[in-house]
């Protein structure tokens, strides 16, 4: 007999469930400690700080600050650049979805009991191996426009010279937008630095840390039920999808959530190394314009209303998430 | 579970000990160790190694920051930065200054006799003084010249270029040195003209600046400014002598930078027949010239209207205030401005040694490390005409630039026109220029004072 | 379930064709590691003239490389540890035990989660100074240990475990704790080796608080290391690439040894469900 039957709690442990919720808040204490204890001094700590800064015009060159209140945010929505840079930001997450649906698809492929699926288990995470500036140089060079071993390829697929993409040396990308202002452009419409960006981001996630997530996940979705829907005439597809997936959500939810507060913070490995966040400011994230601003310019307190201001914003859609993928999460 | 969890834990346990008892042990054998946070160049190693051999008291080591600087600042912020470190750029001096981490040392200087401001490139005055007080002792100086190779001249049936030439000679010359193949592709350019280089380095040349003299007012979109940066598209687009942003970047090994790196490296494989440069490429040439005997000549740059050029500048080394060893480090800062160190460093050609008078010796022309050289002048040469463009206290210089380079880029792209670029960028500056302004109540004043001074002249 | 031959093919077929995309680039990395120097620029990827000296000249350009290696190494591991020590614990907190504030507490945890971490660099140095932590390895160690992205993954996999399996332990008299060691990390096994994964490999290429941190050269870790192959100074491509492949060999037998854990934690999982 499976160990999967429900235990009916009965009406007495009603009673000592409410003894237990306080009992617990002891062992609670206990777990958490350590974590909370580390995270309060080297997280929560200097969030506060840096939002207190956010108010003030702290600088790294003068010894005095001043409270200035809203006029840190107020600069930064006034600012054209903060606006162009949101853009370049979200632009980034177009390569999304594919990454995630193909970590998915990999998993699935190396759930299925094939000999051999360690070996590629290990090439597949190769990229999230390798990350860092060696492999950023190296797509720097796969990237040339002339010599590069992408257009190289699409070449030889009989793609004529003058179409190839320009790649990081091209403001063209996929949505057209201008790289000036915030507008559509259609002289604009190509493929460029940005999209160059997004392919190799899907290239480094797709049989990366999502992909284990999903394997690790699958591997807790009882077969009998797939396998109890088979037997009830439904395909492979249809058991994936009614059986599996829902299985699935917890950790889809975690990975979305993550690929959008990461996504959303990203972006500053790839400028510094790859393409000082040009050309012409195309590749400036936020992270990397705050990084910029702090760290370059010295202006720590319009750096900290920058990163406050894209706290928002990654709040305020991972609000919308919560509501709208974890019911069963918020119950237990 | 228990079982694993313990037998880790014995495991770093048991690293942890082998790790701390493995500790290099740095023997201070009673000298005081200083800290100098400076970039990773290999030739520091014998800097440093001239120092400890003349200071036998004190130990010197490198804390390597690569041209990061915010780690000076952060640390020096906690209190707990490099003894010496280096800068480069007015408005990180100003910075330093302002911060209180520069240490004055106008008076230690005046105690060995050194007459600091008579001493040092002109040059190397922007970064280093303040209202007569001494901040920063210059660890080199160095402008761009033009490398050139002999052979690929010889070659051609080119002469080579002159010390006295101008900008048409130039062109003529690249012209004349840019290869091409049956199918019309370049397998050798005249020139390896970078345009936001050239912009910077040949701006006083045309006669133009990127600041009025009292800072007030941005001039990049004066005529002189325009003729400029066209001047360097021509190179890319119109002369086609120069590789475009294209070509460049299968060249640059790495780094999202190409700079002089970038053009250095097409150089060093005669992809490029001349380049401006800077002395301090012959650390890596002279491999070249051992290892694959190549023939290098240098020329100062061609003149477009006046003998001035201003993409010259200094590596500044400061002494930090909040050191605990200022006593030694002060003594670090004594030793960049002697002659062992200027001599040292002519030798390594790491630039050119801040002090002027290195520079003319027979040691300097007649360098031991170059035998047969004779491309050591035009960079003495090129010194002596070396120019600061002026900057404005109304503006971070980083947001200056954000918007200044935004444009050349377009402009490097051939996505724009260089008058409409420069008219764009002027416009934004002086924008952010009036948002920086209105912040600060001193600002806001002094402004209004130069402002209505200009009115009144 | 057999699988039928056509949809062998596929699985094959496909990965391989992704494995070879993903092998690519670091085939390219071991190739152009023995390339001696001139020869780096050279579309060929193979070398024509093999130079594996570039691997002892390594250490002659960075006299403490051996050091920087144990260094990276040594940090990894112990944060590693920590981290999992500590998250799995508060995420068994947040996942398993009811307490008030509960979810107030992890909305906070995810919150600080989206503040871009370039800012609390700061604040962080500056507190590291006031505990004279600087250029040491607790300094290195401590502040990463603490993560609440560990907390966040754990307890989505926690919250993945049938309930049904504590409720039996309880109704045998466990407490929180047999509850914890006994039946919940077991089960979350994949998941833990997973966060083990990530926070290695994050931590063993972290660059940014490491430069900050460190001030003496025998205390530097491997980015830092590998950094002074790249300055405008010294292309040395060929040595880079050779210092890079050897500072992956940690992390993919580390990678290698869990598959193992991995594969077997996958296995207890498929029989107990």
């Amino acid at each position: 007999m499976s160990l999967a039957s429900t235990v009916k709690p009965s009406v007495a442990s009603k009673r000592s469930r409410h003894r237990r919720s306080l009992g617990e808040l002891w062992i609670a204490i206990l777990f958490l400690l350590p974590n909370l204890t580390g995270f309060v001094v080297f997280t929560a700590g200097p969030v506060v700080i840096s939002l207190i800064n956010s108010f003030t015009d702290k600088s790294l060159l003068t010894q005095q600050t001043h409270w200035v209140g809203f006029r840190n945010y107020a600069d930064l929505a006034a600012d054209p650049l903060f606006w162009i840079f949101l853009v370049n930001t979200v632009y980034m997450f177009i390569g999304l979805p594919f990454a995630m649906a193909g970590s998915l698809f990999l998993a699935t492929l190396l759930h299925q009991k094939i000999k051999g699926s360690t070996i590629f288990r290990t090439l597949l995470y190769l990229p999230s191996f390798t990350a860092g500036v060696a492999t950023m140089i190296l797509w720097k060079q796969l990237f040339n426009p002339d010599y590069g071993l992408i257009n190289s390829a699409l070449s030889t697929l009989g793609v004529p010279r003058e179409q190839l993409p320009q790649w990081l040396n091209s403001t063209k990308n996929l949505l057209a937008i201008d790289p000036e202002r915030l507008a559509f452009n259609p002289s604009q419409w190509g493929i460029g630095a940005r999209d160059a960006l997004v392919l190799m981001g899907i290239w480094g996630a797709i049989g990366g840390g999502n992909m284990l997530l999903y394997l690790a996940a699958l591997s807790n979705v009882p077969e009998e039920l797939n396998e109890a829907a088979q037997l009830d005439g439904a395909s492979g597809w249809q058991s994936f999808r009614n059986v599996t997936w829902p299985q699935l959500a917890p950790t889809t939810f975690f990975i979305v959530i993550m690929s959008l507060i990461g996504g959303f913070q990203g972006g500053f490995d790839q400028a510094k190394v790859m393409t000082n966040g040009g050309p012409a400011n195309t590749t400036t994230t936020l992270a990397f314009h705050i990084y910029q601003k702090g760290f370059e310019q010295f202006q720590v307190g319009y750096a900290s209303a920058v990163s406050w201001a894209l706290f928002a914003i990654v709040f305020a859609v991972t609000i919308v998430n919560w509501k709208f993928g974890n019911r069963e999460d918020l119950v237990s | 579970m228990k079982t694993l969890f313990f037998a880790v834990l014995a495991g770093l346990l048991a690293f942890t000990a082998f790790i701390t008892a493995t500790q290099p042990k740095v023997e201070l054998k009673g000298r005081t160790p200083i800290f100098w946070s400076t970039d990773l160049n290999p030739l520091r190693t014998e800097q440093v190694g001239l120092f400890n051999r003349l200071h036998p008291k004190i130990l010197l080591d490198v804390d390597p920051n690569n041209g990061n600087r915010e780690k000076v600042i952060v640390q020096s912020q906690a209190g707990v930065g490099p003894d010496v470190f280096d800068f480069w750029g007015e408005a990180n001096f100003d910075a330093f200054i302002q911060s209180g981490t520069a240490l004055d040392l106008t008076d230690a200087l005046k105690a060995r006799g050194i007459n600091f401001e008579k001493e040092v490139w002109p040059l190397a005055l922007a970064w280093t003084v303040k209202k007569g007080r001494v901040y920063a002792i210059p660890a080199n100086v160095g402008t761009d010249a033009v490398w050139f190779h002999k052979d690929l001249f010889d070659k051609q049936g080119v002469p080579y270029p002159k010390d006295s030439w101008t900008l048409a000679d130039f062109i003529e010359t690249a012209k004349k040195m840019t290869i091409r193949d049956e199918k019309g592709r370049v397998m050798q350019y005249g020139a390896l003209i970078e345009v936001d280089r050239f912009y910077n380095e040949w701006l006083a040349s045309f006669g133009g600046d990127l600041w009025s003299e009292d800072g007030t007012e941005c001039l990049i979109d004066s005529p002189e400014s325009i003729a400029c940066l066209q001047a360097g598209y021509d190179f890319l687009y119109t002369y086609k002598v120069s590789p475009t942003p294209a070509d460049e970047s299968s060249i640059a090994a790495s780094g999202g930078w190409g700079g002089t790196a970038g053009s250095m490296a097409y150089f060093r494989r005669k992809v490029g027949a001349m380049s401006p440069g800077g002395r301090w490429w012959l650390a890596q040439l002279r491999d070249d010239i051992k290892l694959k005997g190549y023939q290098l000549g240098a020329v100062t740059p061609p003149v477009a209207k006046f003998a001035k050029f201003s993409s010259g500048g200094t590596r500044a080394v400061m002494v930090n205030a909040f050191s605990p060893n200022r006593k030694e480090a002060i003594e670090f800062a004594i030793y960049l401005m002697e002659e062992p160190y200027n001599t040292l460093l002519n030798d390594q050609a790491d630039a050119l040694s801040g002090v002027k008078s290195a520079a003319y010796t027979e040691r300097y022309l007649k360098n031991p490390l170059d035998p047969g050289a004779d491309f050591h002048l035009a960079f003495r040469k090129t010194l002596e005409m070396g120019v600061q463009l002026r900057s404005t206290p109304f503006l971070p210089r980083s947001e200056f630039e954000l918007y200044l380079n935004r444009q050349i880029d377009l402009v490097k792209l051939n996505m724009k026109k260089p008058a409409d670029a420069l008219r764009d960028a002027k416009r934004e500056i002086m924008e952010a220029l009036h948002r920086n302004v209105t912040r600060d109540a001193e600002l806001q004043a002094e402004y209004d004072r130069r402002i209505a001074a200009r009115r009144t002249s | 379930m057999k699988l039928k031959t056509w949809q062998l093919v596929l699985i094959y077929g496909t990965l391989t064709l992704v494995s070879l995309s993903t092998l690519m680039p670091f085939l390219w990395m071991v190739l152009t590691s023995f390339k001696p120097l001139e020869e780096v620029t050279n579309i060929t990827p193979v070398p024509v003239k093999p130079h594996p000296q570039n691997y002892l000249e390594v250490s002659d350009q960075a006299r403490y490389f051996g050091r920087y290696y144990l260094n990276s190494l040594f940090v990894a591991s112990w944060v590693t540890f920590l981290t999992i020590l500590t998250s799995s614990m508060a995420a068994f907190a947040f996942a398993r035990l009811r307490w008030p504030g509960r979810n107030q507490v992890f909305t906070l945890y995810l919150a600080t989660m989206m503040i871009p971490g370039v800012v609390t660099m700061i604040p962080n140095f500056a507190v590291m100074v006031q505990l004279r932590l600087l250029d040491s390895y607790q300094g290195l160690i401590i502040p990463a240990s603490f993560s609440a992205f560990g907390t966040f993954m754990l307890r989505q996999f926690m919250l993945g475990i049938p309930k049904a399996l504590d409720e039996a332990s309880i109704i045998d008299g466990a407490g929180a704790w047999r509850v914890f060691f006994d039946v919940i990390m077991p089960l979350a096994r994949p998941g833990i080796i997973t966060l083990a994964i990530f926070t290695f490999l994050g931590n063993y290429g972290n660059l940014f608080w490491p430069l900050i941190m460190i001030k003496s050269e025998s205390m530097r870790t491997l980015p830092i290391g590998l950094l002074a192959f790249d300055s405008s100074y010294n292309k040395a491509t060929h040595l880079m690439m050779a210092a890079a492949v050897m500072s992956l060999v940690p992390p993919m037998l580390l990678f290698i040894v869990s598959q193992k854990y991995l594969v077997k934690g996958i296995q207890l999982g498929a029989v107990k469900g």
